[in-house]
């Protein structure tokens, strides 16, 4: 594991999201509709805390911009393939979670 | 329009907030927001929610920021505080920020600013009035020495009455 995505390990709940909508390409409210379609509404990403998520992310180069046609069209951002690491690492840690709590809970 | 002074500190959010639902309940919607100052309309009662971010952008950032707001009303912009109001909606989430990490985020940023700010204040207080010898300016500075006291005492509150708020948010342990 490099440690980069050590940094970034156990991701919140919202920046998970965030990262798993990305995998297309779409704009900042896009990702709140995708995630609450994802969970059936469950997790509803706040705006603040959203905005929060896509600096961090940008500045770290978990996302990057993708092309923007016009300057007056909305922002649209993408996983980068440091993302996809991150997200892969997460989702085996995640799993991980799963199997252990199965094999306690029944 | 009408126009109410009323001034609130950076940690009385809660009683910001309050203040401009009850305006809202009684028929009065914010229109702009100044120093001290609130500007309402006079319109059909509203039971909303408001919402404040602290948030220091580059003009360039800002309409994107605001795009994410899409199921929020954009009311306006005091210096760095956005005010955000929506209908009120019975079991529905009300917040600009949904777990603890961002809600801690806004006060490091307050935080920050304030500490940014405060230095020149700190600065006269402590370095540059006392040791002043231009007696040309003294009748000024004794003029402006009381002013400087009151405002260094509110900015220190502001400075304890905030990392206290953000302390008290740590000790949460859902995220």
């Amino acid at each position: 594991m490099s440690k980069k995505i050590k940094k970034f390990s156990p991701l919140t709940e919202a920046s998970f999201y965030v990262l798993l909508a990305l995998y297309k390409p779409n704009h900042g409210y896009g990702i709140i509709k995708e995630v609450a379609e994802m969970t059936k509404e469950r997790v509803k990403l706040a705006p603040g805390t959203l905005y929060g998520v896509i600096t961090t992310f940008l500045k770290n180069e978990l996302i990057e911009l993708d092309t923007v046609e016009g300057s007056k069209k909305k922002k649209t951002y993408r996983i980068t393939a440091f993302g996809r690491e991150l997200l892969q690492y997460e989702f085996e840690r995640i799993k991980e979670l799963a199997r252990n709590a199965k094999g306690v809970l029944k | 329009m009408i126009k109410e002074r009323k001034l609130f500190f950076a940690w009385q959010l809660e009683k910001e907030k309050a203040y401009l639902e009850q305006k809202s309940r009684d028929g009065f919607t914010l229109k702009k927001i100044g120093f001290g100052t609130y500007y309402f309309e006079k319109s059909d009662a509203r039971d909303v929610v408001f919402q404040f971010d602290f948030r220091p952008l580059h003009r360039k950032d800002e309409k994107e920021y605001l795009s994410l707001y899409e199921e929020w009303e954009y009311v306006g912009r005091f210096s760095s505080w956005y005010y955000f109001r929506k209908e009120r909606v019975e079991g529905e989430e009300h917040q600009i920020f949904s777990n603890v990490e961002s809600k801690r985020e806004m006060l490091r940023r307050l935080l920050g600013f304030l500490l940014l700010t405060g230095f020149p204040l700190y600065y006269q207080v402590i370095i540059f009035f006392p040791n002043m010898e231009v007696s040309s300016i003294r009748g000024f500075y004794q003029f402006f020495k009381p002013f400087v006291y009151v405002v260094l005492a509110l900015h220190s509150y502001a400075l304890l009455k905030l990392a206290l708020l953000y302390n008290k948010l740590k000790k949460d342990i859902t995220e």
